[in-house]
């Protein structure tokens, strides 16, 4: 099969064709509360929990060398705005600035701002289903209308239904309204993730954003049309929480 | 069911010559999954009229698709049979325009059905067959689930068929690259039409292009593709047209040895995936003219390349 040259094979010699390789892309979002309410322990354990998990989810992707994740993140308070974005980063240099806290719960506009960001005009066709994680201790401020229809239309465009939408509700359930919370995941069986002290939050937020983020680079063909399930991909249910100490939020 | 092989040629004297490429992917490998993707070529006569029959298929890589190594293997052979079929049936019968029109009307259909019957019997033979909706909601077709790209390379005509992802590039003696059969689909991810979904006669695209002037045909899986930017994407159609001058310059033979580090390569530091590539050289139409001697038909931009051709 291979023919010579001067002492060496020819198909030594011949250089790969040209075309530059480029790896999967994992986009990945969060979606902070930084509403009034988070003041105090609740944002200082975000900040800190999210700083902490970017690593373990880099190391974590190790195994999927093909895959390279980028991170954005939108934060919420009487607005949504991009707290790191909206050009996505490179998980590698991505670094979490300190999350302030001020005003009501614009959650409805935070995920009008995600829908923005996943429509098919920003985001390849093809590639791995975005990641994204909401974090929030509380109701939405925003007219209930708006919170609705801003689910609605995610849940319409085709990466809102692919995407891995996770929730982190923070502090006792009477603080939060766990329904509203809820539409927003479309995972299940997960569910919404209840933190009720900082450990659990830290914890949450480690396991939402790695599970997620591993689960999503496996990125395997499956056929249309006769799937009962819309989601590219699903989660194995999150470990048991024991909590060590008795702080809660 | 036998892996698929890693090279594979075949040819036929006026019509040109096919080789293929088959590795198994970085991350199949990494999870000590198999190759998914299968191949097959066949070239031949009936009644003395010649044709290449070319067939790519991708088992997809969900769990739920357990049997797709399988589902593809059966999906060439499938394609493979009713192309020669195809052909047995028609060449003698139709006109050219009319065996286009009776390829896009009846070819999906006898070769999803084909593969429908193949994958009933392999289920049956080896006690797997579930029928749809026992428990899982997952019936055997689904199990086997796979993609599959054909081509039938004709005196005149170039025929196409395709359900679900995967490219066919044609590299005209020009230069000039001619992408078929579009890759939009509306869908988003890695989901994909298969020959396991629902109604599957009425996903596939079919198209047809003149072979009288020749050209390189290529045929992948989309793990190439999606290694570079996609179908269609400026860098992967760079690297088809850079691995024709490479076969230009370098030879089959020797392009074939390197193929498979190539592609290991491209898996590797891209897609993860299992790649397949099959690669058809088709000669010029030679006409014969009213003195009995035969001429090439000539591109109508004849470019540096025309000696390849």
């Amino acid at each position: 099969m291979n023919g010579k040259a001067g002492g060496h094979t020819i198909v030594d010699t011949i250089p790969i064709p040209d075309g530059q390789v480029v790896r999967k892309k994992l986009h990945f979002f969060w979606i902070a509360d930084c509403s009034d309410s988070m003041r105090g322990k609740k944002i200082a354990t975000l900040n800190q929990a999210i700083r902490e998990a970017i690593p373990e989810v880099q190391k974590a992707v190790e195994a999927y060398p093909q895959v390279e994740i980028f991170m954005r993140a939108i934060r919420f308070s009487d607005t949504a705005e991009w707290h790191v974005g909206p050009e996505p980063v490179p998980v590698a240099d991505f670094t979490w600035p300190e999350l302030e806290t001020s005003g009501l719960t614009a959650t409805a506009k935070a995920v009008q701002l995600l829908t923005e960001e996943l429509s098919i005009e920003r985001m390849p066709r093809r590639g791995l289903p975005p990641v994204c994680i909401l974090v929030s201790d509380g109701f939405c401020t925003d007219p209930r209308d708006e919170y609705d229809n801003a689910i609605a239309e995610l849940a319409k465009i085709p990466w809102g239904v692919k995407a891995v939408r996770l929730a982190i509700a923070i502090g006792d359930e009477s603080d939060y309204n766990e329904p509203e919370l809820l539409k927003f995941v479309n995972q299940n069986q997960i569910g919404l993730l209840k933190a009720h002290s900082p450990e659990e939050l830290v914890a949450y937020i480690k396991w939402a954003s790695v599970s997620a983020s591993v689960a999503a680079s496996r990125g395997r063909s499956r056929s249309t049309g006769s799937m009962e399930d819309t989601s590219n991909v699903s989660l194995e249910s999150p470990p048991p929480m024991i909590t060590s100490n008795t702080e809660l939020f | 069911m036998h892996p698929p092989p890693h090279f594979y040629g075949a040819g036929e004297p006026t019509l040109g010559w096919a080789f293929g490429c088959n590795r198994t992917g970085a991350a199949h490998i990494a999870a000590s999954r198999p190759c998914e993707d299968s191949f097959a070529l066949w070239s031949g006569s009936s009644g003395a009229v010649p044709c290449i029959a070319i067939a790519v298929a991708d088992g997809h890589g969900d769990p739920r698709h357990d049997q797709s190594q399988t589902g593809s293997a059966l999906a060439v052979h499938a394609a493979i049979d009713e192309l020669i079929e195809f052909h047995r049936m028609h060449m003698h019968t139709l006109p050219e325009h009319a065996l286009r029109s009776e390829f896009k009307a009846d070819f999906p259909r006898r070769v999803t059905r084909r593969w429908r019957e193949f994958v009933q019997s392999d289920s049956v033979r080896r006690g797997i067959f579930r029928p749809r909706n026992a428990g899982t909601g997952v019936d055997e077709y689904e199990r086997y689930g796979s993609t599959l790209i054909t081509s039938l390379i004709l005196d005149d005509s170039i025929l196409i068929g395709q359900i679900g992802d995967g490219d066919i590039v044609l590299v005209r003696p020009d230069g000039t690259v001619e992408c078929p059969i579009s890759s939009e689909t509306g869908l988003v991810g890695k989901e994909t039409y298969s020959l396991s979904s629902r109604d599957a006669h009425l996903l596939w695209r079919v198209a047809t292009l003149d072979r009288r002037e020749g050209g390189v045909l290529i045929v992948a899986t989309d793990g190439i593709s999606d290694s570079f930017d996609g179908s269609e994407g400026p860098e992967f159609l760079t690297f088809v047209k850079s691995l024709v001058a490479r076969v230009q310059e370098f030879g089959i033979e020797n392009v074939a040895g390197s193929m498979k580090n190539w592609l290991d390569r491209y898996s590797e530091l891209a897609s993860g995936d299992d790649m397949t590539l099959v690669y058809v050289s088709i000669n010029p139409k030679v006409e014969i003219t009213g003195s009995g001697s035969q001429k090439s038909v000539e591109p109508d931009t004849p470019g540096t390349d025309q000696e390849f051709w």
